[in-house]
């Protein structure tokens, strides 16, 4: 190992002026520098590695920042977050070299302008719709009330006839009860079938096709009272306008 | 201008008689295809998704008046989105009253039903690694590898906690590795 002096010799004879000058440091370095430089690299690494929220909270002259403990966890899962928040991407990277060179290969289709017409599409559908009266509906209710009115007429008789011929108070057979005890009629008659209403109505004798016209007619779409000074025709007109081969159906 | 409005004002102008529909169309707008794709790859067909995607539109229309602003409305629309693919997927199962790998056959099948279906191909490969996996992995593994949700996203979509939806994925992207190599 060559010592100083030799490194002076040699520095003579390549430049007599250079080492006249001597070896001097002419840069000084803050009060304290060295003592404190440790110290310093050790934060600098801590905030690095975001194990600091503010590097204010340090005090220099400690060996761990003040507050440094009850901000360490918060501090290491705010770093966590940040990490997760790039690594979608290089996660799959690391996992399957496969799966991430071929992440941006889409295989489905959309039909053309779909996404342009979504939104209408769904607003058409949440928007409130105009009421549609439904005269089917409104038949079969004529109906079941029809029907319902001679039920009861049938079973008023029978229960007249029953009970005009005796004198004491007798109990009733069950069925009967059962029949008086209907307390909702809509409920009992939407169990009867359209068909059952027409064969009973037939076999009754009943025209059902004037049935079908008076169950079909909404009073408030009647023509109005003027109307029948006006035309001698307009009920007809009126009734014509409704085809029953439709009602029926 | 209007397109450049946030969530929360959006979500203000909602509860606006006046611009309820203008701003719904917006979050529609805002929203649509990333969603659509979310259900699409979770019910394969177009006609599927768009059912269900429709279908979760008009419940959001019935439910956003009283969304509550504390969670946000990317992950809340995430969510029903997931719901409402998951539900389709059931009543599927229920309908045809088979067991859930058959399911994933029909998934599969619909799949091969597709007019660019390449079996030798690698990213049609991987669509059909990913119909064998079992439905919550595959949604995990759709909203991290295609739609790159960070797992504290996903933890309050799926209602899971971020290591369990960690653990998934990493199971589900090994599961498709494997199926692709040796298929």
């Amino acid at each position: 190992m060559e010592n100083r002096n030799d490194i002076l010799d040699e520095m003579k004879e390549l430049s007599p002026t250079l080492a006249a000058i001597g070896n001097v440091n002419v840069f000084t370095v803050p009060g304290g520098y060295f003592e404190y430089l440790g110290a310093d690299i050790l934060k600098g690494v801590e905030i690095e590695y975001g194990l600091v929220a503010d590097p204010a909270v340090f005090v220099s002259d400690t060996h761990v920042p003040a507050g440094y403990f009850e901000l360490l966890a918060d501090a290491v899962l705010e770093k966590i977050k940040a990490d997760e928040i790039e690594d979608a991407a290089t996660e799959i990277k690391a996992l399957s070299p496969m799966l991430y060179n071929i992440q941006n290969e889409h295989v489905f289709e959309v039909p053309q302008g779909y996404f342009e017409n979504l939104s209408e599409d769904v607003l058409n559908k949440v928007k409130p719709q105009p009421k549609v009266i439904n005269i089917q509906r409104h038949t079969s209710s004529f109906f079941k009330y029809a029907v319902a009115a001679a039920f009861t007429g049938v079973m008023a008789l029978g229960v007249f006839k029953f009970t005009a011929n005796t004198k004491d108070n007798i109990q009733l057979p069950e069925y009967v009860s059962a029949g008086l005890q209907v307390q909702n009629v809509d409920q009992e008659l939407a169990k009867i079938s359209d068909v059952e209403i027409v064969k009973y109505l037939e076999a009754s004798g009943t025209d059902v096709n004037a049935a079908f016209v008076a169950s079909s007619i909404d009073n408030n779409e009647l023509p109005a009272q003027e109307d029948y000074f006006l035309d001698d025709e307009a009920l007809e007109k009126y009734l014509n306008s409704i085809n029953l081969d439709d009602q029926k159906n | 201008m209007t397109e450049h409005l946030d969530d929360q004002e959006l979500l203000i102008q909602f509860r606006e008689p006046a611009t309820k529909e203008s701003s719904f169309t917006l979050i529609l707008k805002k929203y649509q295809e990333k969603l659509y794709w979310h259900i699409r790859r979770m019910v394969v067909s177009h006609d599927d998704a768009n059912d269900v995607l429709q279908n979760m539109f008009i419940k959001v229309w019935k439910a956003l008046d009283n969304f509550r602003e504390d969670s946000q409305l990317y992950t809340w629309l995430y969510r029903i989105a997931t719901n409402e693919s998951l539900t389709f997927l059931e009543k599927e199962k229920k309908r045809s009253a088979v067991s859930f790998s058959d399911v994933e056959t029909g998934l599969s099948n619909k799949l091969k039903a597709d007019k660019h279906f390449d079996a030798n191909k690698l990213e049609w490969k991987l669509q059909a690694a990913i119909q064998k996996l079992p439905e919550k992995q595959r949604v995990v593994f759709n909203l991290r590898y295609y739609d790159e949700m960070p797992y504290e996203k996903m933890s309050k979509v799926l209602e899971t906690s971020e290591g369990a939806l960690k653990a998934s994925y990493h199971h589900a992207v090994k599961k498709i590795e494997d199926f692709i190599l040796n298929s």
